[in-house]
C-alpha cells in the first residue's frame, strides 16, 4: 500500500517525501496550483513523481497533448479522465481516474484485459463494495482516502455568467454557496477551463483504514482551509481523524438510493 | 440517410414516435437505464415495440448506461441476452462491465456508447471502436470543429444531440445529485439539482442552470457533414411533445435532403419547435462556448402548454373525423391539423358532435370523443393543435 499527495502550493513540494501527484497545467481542473511541463519535468528527474490530467480533451488538447506526455518520460503514472489518452501513453504508466465512474469489479477487470491494472475506484462506494473489488480483481486499487470530492465539472463560465447577469463586479471565482433547502455547503470554483463543484465537506476514509488492505491511498490537500488543511496534515494517518476536522463518509456506511420508491 | 432518433418513455410514445418520422427510437427497460422513474418498459414491452419498429424497418435501441455497482452486476447477463433474443438492434452503454458482458456473451446488437462517457475527441472515440462499438454518442460540448475532427479521424458512427435538456455538467460528471438529496445520478436517479436555487454571499438566487438545446440552425450542417444520428433527449416528455419534435426534424432532414431547405421553413419549425417548448432552447456548444444568455438565473423558467387539442382517431367519409379532446377548443376556432402524412393545414371549427349525436359548441372534457367537421381529409393518428403562427 503506497500513499500519494495532492498538495495545495507549490512550496509543499519540499514538505513531503511520499510520492506526489501533480496537476499538468493547462490540462488539469480543480486544483489550488497546477505544474509545467518543465516543473514536472525537473522533479521527476530527482523523485518520484506522478501527474493528474483531469480535463476532458477537445481537438487542440488532444492533438497538443502528444508532445507534451513525450516530455514527459520520467513521470511514473498518469491519472487520466480522458480514455482517449489511454491510446497516447504507456498501458503501464496510465491510471483510470474517471471521477465517480468506476464502482464494479467487473470494469477493473475488463481495464485490465486492455493491459491497464490500475484504476481509482469511486468514494461513493460502501465499504462493503469497496471490499468486493478487492476480493475479486488483481488490479492495482487506488482511492481518494482524504478528499474535497469533486461533485460536478462542466466547461461552462458558472460564476462569470452570474457575475454579469448580476453587474457584480468581482475577481473571486472561488466561492461557498448553500443550496437554499438543503442548507447543503458546496464550493464553486470556475477556471480558465470551465468550472467545478466541490463538497465544503472532507471526505475521509480514515475510519475504515484497516479494512481497505491492498489499497494504494491518495490524500488531497486542494481546496480546503489552510486550518483544514493543517489538520490533516497532521492527522491524515489516523483512524480517528474526525476527532480533530469535520470529515464525513456517509456513503461508504449507507447505499444510496436511485428510484423514488427507494427513499425510505 | 441521416437518422432522427426519438426517445420513448413507454409503448405509446414509442408509437407515436415512429408513425412521426424517427428512424429509431431509444426507451429503458425496468433496470439499468438512467431514468429510473420514467415508465419504461418491460421485457414483453420490447419485443412488442420492435417487432412494431421493425415492421417499419425502423430501429430500437436500449438503453443500459447506469454506472453499475457490484450487486447491479448479478441479473445482468440474463437482462442482455433477453434483450439480445428480443431482437434489439442496440445497447446504449456506458459502463466498461457492460461491453465487457456483450463482447463476451457474443451478444448480437450493437454497441454504442453514451453520452455519459463524454466522449469528445478522436482518440477517446477510437478507443470505443477498439472494444467493438459500432456508434458513439458525443459528449454535448462538442463543437463543430471537435465533430468534424473525429470524422476525419475515425470510420465508425457518430450520434449527436439535436434537442431537449441538458446537463450542466459535462455528462457522468455531476454527482450533486448523491450529495444533496441522496439520489444516484449515475444510476438513474438524478434529481436536477442544476436547476435548484443557492446562497452566495447575499443573494440567494444563485443557479447554473442551462436553458435547453436546440440545433435546428445547424441539422443542415450536421448533415452534410456525415453524421449518422441527430438525437432527441427526453424519455419523461409527453406524446405530443415527441410528435412534434420528431416531426419537425424529420422534415427538416428531408428537405435537406431534397436540397430545398429555406429560411422560411427554417423559421416556420423554430416557431413549432418554440410552442411545443416549455423552456428556451439555444445552441450551447457547436459554434461558442455558451455564456449568460445560455443559461437561467431566477429559477425554474417553464411554462404549461396547452396547444394539443385533439387527436384524430379516424376519419370518416362524410367530412367529419373522430377525435378524442385533450385541451378545450370550441366552434369558431382556427385549428391546424398535422401528421405522418398530413402537412400541417389549418380550418375553422364549425361544429362538434357528441356521442349522444348532439351538436355541441366546445369541446370541454378531458379525452371525450366527438365527431368533428373537417374541410379536408385527415387520418387516424394526426393531431389537431392550436396554430402555428408565423411572424417575422
Amino acid at each position: 500500500m503506497n500513499k500519494f499527495f495532492m498538495i495545495p502550493n507549490k512550496k509543499d513540494v519540499s514538505v513531503f517525501n511520499e510520492e506526489l501527484i501533480l496537476p499538468l497545467e493547462d490540462y488539469s481542473i480543480g486544483f489550488d496550483v497546477y505544474f509545467s511541463v518543465q516543473e514536472i519535468k525537473q522533479l521527476s528527474s530527482v523523485r518520484d513523481v506522478s501527474v493528474i490530467i483531469n480535463k476532458f480533451l477537445h481537438k487542440d488538447d488532444i492533438n497538443n497533448i502528444r508532445e507534451i506526455i513525450s516530455n514527459l518520460d520520467s513521470v511514473k503514472y498518469f491519472f487520466i479522465e480522458d480514455l482517449g489518452l489511454v491510446n497516447l501513453i504507456d498501458k503501464e504508466r496510465i491510471v483510470i481516474n474517471q471521477n465517480h465512474i468506476i464502482s464494479n469489479y467487473r470494469s477493473v477487470n475488463y481495464f485490465k484485459r486492455s493491459n491497464i491494472d490500475k484504476v481509482v475506484l469511486s468514494n461513493e462506494l460502501t465499504i462493503e463494495e469497496l471490499k468486493e473489488v478487492r476480493a475479486n480483481t488483481s488490479s492495482q486499487l487506488f482511492y481518494f482516502l482524504i478528499n474535497k470530492n469533486m461533485l460536478m465539472y462542466s466547461k461552462r463560465k458558472l460564476v462569470n455568467s452570474y457575475y454579469t447577469y448580476k453587474n457584480i463586479e468581482s475577481d473571486d471565482f472561488k466561492k461557498l454557496i448553500v443550496e437554499n433547502v438543503s442548507k447543503k455547503e458546496l464550493i464553486v470554483k470556475e477556471e480558465k477551463y470551465g468550472t467545478v463543484i466541490f463538497d465544503n465537506n472532507i471526505f475521509s476514509g480514515n475510519e475504515f483504514m484497516n479494512e481497505l488492505t491492498g489499497f494504494n491511498f491518495i490524500i488531497n490537500f486542494n481546496n480546503m482551509s489552510e486550518e483544514e488543511a493543517s489538520i490533516v496534515m497532521k492527522y491524515y494517518n489516523d483512524s480517528n481523524i474526525s476527532e480533530y476536522v469535520r470529515v464525513d463518509n456517509y456513503f461508504m456506511k449507507n447505499k444510496i438510493g436511485y428510484k423514488v420508491g427507494d427513499l425510505k | 440517410m441521416t437518422e432522427i432518433l426519438s426517445p420513448a418513455g413507454d409503448l405509446e410514445r414509442l408509437k407515436w414516435a415512429l408513425r412521426y418520422g424517427a428512424d429509431a427510437v431509444y426507451i429503458g427497460g425496468y433496470d439499468y437505464s438512467l431514468r429510473a422513474n420514467a415508465n419504461n418498459f418491460s421485457i414483453d414491452d420490447i419485443k412488442e415495440a420492435i417487432e412494431f419498429a421493425h415492421e417499419l424497418n425502423k430501429r430500437v435501441y436500449v438503453t443500459v448506461n447506469i454506472i453499475f455497482h457490484n450487486e447491479d452486476l448479478e441479473k445482468l447477463d440474463d437482462y442482455l441476452i433477453a434483450l439480445s433474443e428480443s431482437g434489439v438492434d442496440a445497447f446504449i452503454v456506458s459502463d466498461m462491465a457492460v461491453i465487457e458482458r456483450i463482447n463476451t456473451l457474443k451478444l448480437k446488437p450493437e454497441i454504442h456508447i453514451s453520452t455519459q462517457e463524454s466522449s469528445v475527441n478522436k482518440e477517446s472515440v477510437k478507443f470505443w471502436k477498439s472494444l467493438g462499438a459500432t456508434r458513439v454518442v458525443l459528449g454535448r460540448e462538442c463543437s463543430r470543429v471537435d465533430i468534424i475532427d473525429i470524422l476525419e479521424n475515425v470510420d465508425i458512427q457518430l450520434e449527436v444531440f439535436i434537442h431537449g435538456a441538458m446537463c450542466t455538467s459535462y455528462s457522468g460528471r455531476c454527482v450533486l445529485s448523491n450529495y444533496v438529496t441522496n439520489r444516484d445520478s449515475n444510476r438513474g436517479g438524478c434529481s436536477q439539482v442544476c436547476r435548484f436555487s443557492f446562497s452566495m454571499d447575499d443573494n440567494n438566487d444563485y443557479q447554473i442552470c442551462s436553458k435547453d438545446l436546440s440545433m435546428i440552425d445547424y441539422v443542415e450542417d450536421l448533415v452534410k457533414l456525415g453524421v449518422a444520428s441527430l438525437k432527441i433527449e427526453g424519455r419523461m416528455r409527453s406524446l405530443y411533445y415527441i410528435a412534434t419534435v420528431v416531426n419537425a426534424y424529420k422534415s427538416i432532414v428531408t428537405l435537406v435532403n431534397e436540397g430545398n431547405l429555406s429560411e422560411d421553413d427554417i423559421l416556420y419549425y423554430k416557431k413549432v419547435l418554440s410552442r411545443v417548448s416549455n423552456r428556451d432552447n439555444v445552441p450551447q456548444f457547436f459554434d461558442k462556448e455558451p455564456l449568460v444568455d445560455e443559461q437561467y438565473y431566477t429559477g425554474r423558467q417553464e411554462v404549461s402548454n396547452q396547444d394539443f387539442l385533439a387527436l384524430v382517431i379516424s376519419d370518416e367519409e362524410d367530412g367529419y373525423a373522430i377525435i378524442e379532446q385533450r385541451n378545450n377548443f370550441k366552434v369558431g376556432d382556427t385549428v391546424e391539423v398535422f401528421g405522418p402524412d398530413t402537412k400541417a393545414r389549418k380550418f375553422e371549427v364549425e361544429e362538434f358532435i357528441n356521442d349522444k349525436l348532439e351538436s355541441v359548441n366546445e369541446a370541454k372534457h378531458p379525452q371525450e370523443r366527438l365527431k368533428i367537421k373537417v374541410p379536408f381529409k385527415v387520418r387516424k393518428y394526426d393531431i389537431i393543435r392550436v396554430p402555428i403562427l408565423l411572424t417575422k
